[in-house]
């Protein structure tokens, strides 16, 4: 699972980056790209698009393992044998996501511990979405088949890209992904159609976490920074506002066929465009939720903060036996 | 032997099992490194599905569902060691208590699958195999961090020194003991000991840490019998929370 | 107020982390950066290894283990795991525009070559951009360089490669063959792991009736 919603700055597509690269260099790596071909870690590749994809690949690498604490929340809780493997199992693949993703970042040239050091000092974000809390089991199992459905509609789009490294490690990720959604419908069609205090459950979380899914792709495109170089360069593969729809059109049926309500009365399919109309998102809470002002922002660094610091002595004893070995980047 | 003794041996195990498998799934999403995270996960996972084999087992001889039996017994009614209890503390501790526990379940699960009682030994024979990568992994790690800095030992060691009492309490005897060895279900737990401590030494020695005179420590009795620490009701009753929401309801 | 954080994990809450932490995240000069492995998988045992990612870890014996847990993780495509350090690959240009690798790899590249008793290397092939390298089989050889000669003879063919991986095959760790074989016994019966474990269509066609009743 990984999050959507990608935030481009307008200061970091700086296009002044792209002004000093050889035209001619610049020219075959772009016609590369548009035959469909992918860029390998020794292509020569134009600063900025090494650095566009460092941040993102990043990004998604940080929210996997983010992401695996709003429904850690409800490991130790998870009721019964079966939901307890499972959310395990499930939980154990996203802290395996974002090791095989941060393997792709690394191809680019950072090294994984500073990549980790970005993330608890801020420097580098992680999606949205898990900036919110998960009061109830009901919450995890949201998480677990929506937010998860959402990532699968990025990812899918995502493995289409351009980057040799990114597209395998999402290849690997994808497969296990099935297993994610198919678990997440599973909770949330016992829930739904289960004991009024269960489907009551179910229906308060819906009602929580419907409008930060619907942040989920992030600002609506007509709001949207101008990444249109990075799409020439299949770096961003599809738009918000596409994924978005994908993600309604999929998602939203089967969650009524369960007897639940979504809180937004004007969501509804317009038959005669086929688009889903909706009520427009708040984008002012999006923005300040992911500058630091939601609900669990905090919370989410300082475990993250801790873990680092409290495993800080057992990597300086793996360490003593192996000082003074060079980083090696990994080859794909 | 009686059924009663055969389920007494079962349960036991399934509930260290379950016991272990959970308190060690605390670590997912927060281990000292991303691989290790993972790793220590997976056992975590194989830990639990374990004692559902083995609740499994029980339930076929009569016993209720695996889930009803382990999400609403109350402490009282448990029979693990005291020593899968305690809480996860720092990294030492867990790598010490999974050292000493999974060398104990393996030396049990090899024994009891030579077990006269087909079903028990099919279980055993097949589930070997994951303790044995467990006790791989374990003795990798013992061995790597308390010979790597002073830092390192120490901890290791003062890990060590405080597990050590509650490790023998795995060996408590039953009130079947006897039961069992005439039956030739498997030697007891005094012959799981005497062969957990030559296996426990080897690798200690190797990694730099000191295991004292045996006759020093006191054992900690008590978890085979219901007798527990103040950490496992806590621990049942978060586990069984959403559970206990409404046990009969299909989640 | 409390000076440690609530939060709605009870582990979490366990591990009394403050609110504050009153110092910012140390940035370290010297990161804890260990050795970068490369890892191959065998889907089954009648088919090719094929590189998969990688694992960082300090030591041979770790980078074994954390392999074996991250890549075998889904028992059911799995049944031979090979390691090695990714320095010691030993890595050939990438060709363009269907350029076959091999069609450079001629006597002349033995030039300057260090012999050395001879001994056995893994050959593997990245066939397309994008795709994984995939294992095509071993040569004998004196010297790097001798092993690229001999995989032309053993290996090349019509289709082009694009990149050439080669390795000393007594570099590699390996789990494999029969005594490992119980590392894969258990993990068929996961099936908590299988998506074909949670089928609901049923219990969906039971509510929708109820409702409609």
């Amino acid at each position: 699972m990984y999050g959507g919603g990608q935030v481009f700055e307008p200061s970091s597509l700086n296009n002044d980056l792209l002004k000093d690269e050889d035209p001619k260099k610049l020219a075959e790596f772009e016609a590369r790209i548009a035959r469909g071909e992918k860029i390998e870690p020794k292509d020569w590749m134009p600063k900025l698009y090494r650095k566009q994809l460092i941040r993102m690949i990043e990004q998604h690498a940080h929210s996997e393992i983010i992401g695996s604490l709003p429904e850690g929340t409800w490991i130790t809780r998870a009721p019964g044998f079966k939901r307890k493997l499972a959310l395990m199992a499930k939980v154990q693949d996203e802290v395996g996501h974002a090791q095989l993703l941060y393997g792709a970042a690394e191809t680019l040239g950072k090294p994984r511990e500073q990549m980790i050091e970005d993330l608890i000092t801020g420097k580098s974000k992680y999606s949205n979405i898990f900036n919110y809390p998960t009061f109830t089991w009901a919450d995890s199992c949201f998480i677990s088949w929506l937010v998860d459905a959402g990532a699968i509609v990025n990812q899918l789009a995502n493995a289409r890209g351009s980057y040799g490294p990114y597209c395998r490690a999402l290849d690997r990720i994808c497969a296990e992904e099935s297993f994610h959604l198919k678990y997440g419908h599973h909770c949330v069609i016992h829930l739904a159609t289960g004991t009024p205090k269960q489907r009551e459950m179910m229906q308060e979380a819906v009602n929580r976490w419907w409008a930060p899914m619907m942040h989920f792709f992030g600002p609506s495109d007509k709001i949207s920074t101008h990444t249109e170089i990075l799409t020439k360069w299949k770096v961003k593969m599809a738009t918000n506002d596409e994924c978005r729809q994908q993600f309604l059109d999929m998602y939203v049926p089967k969650i009524w066929e369960l007897g639940l309500t979504i809180p937004d009365e004007n969501l509804k399919k317009n038959e005669a465009s086929g688009e889903w109309e909706f009520t427009e998102p708040d984008w002012e809470e999006f923005k300040r939720v992911i500058n630091g002002d939601g609900p669990c922002n905090k919370e989410r660094i300082a475990v993250r903060r801790t873990a680092e610091e409290r495993g800080a002595w057992v990597r300086r004893a793996l360490a003593a036996k192996t000082k003074g070995e060079a980083y090696v980047a990994p080859m794909a | 032997m009686t059924e009663e003794a055969l389920k007494d041996l079962l349960y036991k195990i399934a509930d260290d099992q379950l016991i272990l498998g959970h308190r060690n799934s605390e670590w997912t999403g927060m281990g000292p490194l991303l691989e290790e995270d993972i790793a220590f996960s997976s056992m975590a996972q194989d830990k639990v599905g374990q004692s559902l084999a083995f609740y499994t087992l029980l339930q076929e001889l009569g016993e209720q569902e695996p889930d009803i039996v382990a999400f609403t017994r109350n402490a009282e009614q448990f029979h693990n060691c005291q020593l899968v209890e305690l809480p996860s503390g720092e990294y030492d501790f867990s790598l010490i208590r999974h050292f000493l526990f999974d060398h104990s379940e393996l030396i049990r699960f090899q024994m009891l699958a030579e077990c006269p009682v087909e079903e028990v030994a099919q279980v055993a024979r097949k589930l070997k195999g994951e303790v044995k990568y467990h006790v791989m992994h374990a003795n990798t790690w013992v061995k790597q961090l308390a010979s790597a800095n002073d830092e390192a030992n120490t901890r290791m060691q003062k890990s060590l020194d405080y597990a050590l009492p509650y490790a023998l309490g795995i060996f408590e005897a039953s009130k079947f003991e006897n039961d069992f060895i005439e039956a030739g279900i498997y030697p007891g737990e005094k012959a799981i000991e005497t062969k957990w401590k030559e296996n426990i030494a080897l690798v200690l020695e190797e990694a730099g840490l000191k295991l004292p005179n045996w006759s020093e420590i006191k054992p900690v009795y008590g978890g085979r019998y219901g007798k527990h620490t103040k950490h496992l009701q806590p621990l049942l009753t978060e586990m069984s929370e959403v559970f206990n929401v409404d046990p009969t309801a299909d989640w | 107020m409390s000076e440690f954080l609530n939060s709605l994990d009870p582990r979490i809450n366990r591990l009394s982390i403050p609110v504050e932490f009153g110092s910012t995240f140390p940035e370290k000069d010297q990161k804890d950066q260990f050795i970068t492995f490369e890892v191959f998988v065998q889907p089954k045992v009648s088919k090719a290894y094929q590189h998969e990612g990688i694992v960082h870890a300090p030591t041979d014996e770790m980078a074994f283990l954390f392999a074996k847990e991250q890549f075998s993780r889904r028992g059911m495509s799995c049944s031979g795991i090979w390691v090695v350090r990714t320095q010691e690959i030993q890595v050939s240009p990438i060709t363009e525009d269907g350029d076959n690798i091999y069609a450079y790899i001629n006597e002349e590249i033995m030039e300057g070559a260090t012999t050395s008793e001879s001994t056995k290397y893994q050959v593997f092939h990245l066939m397309k951009r994008g795709k994984q390298h995939v294992h095509v089989g071993e040569v004998e050889a004196s010297s790097p360089e001798q092993a690229l000669l001999h995989a032309k003879n053993s290996f090349a063919s019509e289709k082009p490669v694009f990149n050439l991986w080669i390795v000393k095959d007594s570099l590699f760790m390996k789990i494999e063959g029969e005594d490992f074989q119980d590392i894969w016994n258990t993990l068929p019966d996961k099936k908590y792991r299988d998506a074909m474990d949670y089928r609901a269509t049923e219990k969906i066609k039971k509510f929708k009736a109820e409702q409609n009743a």
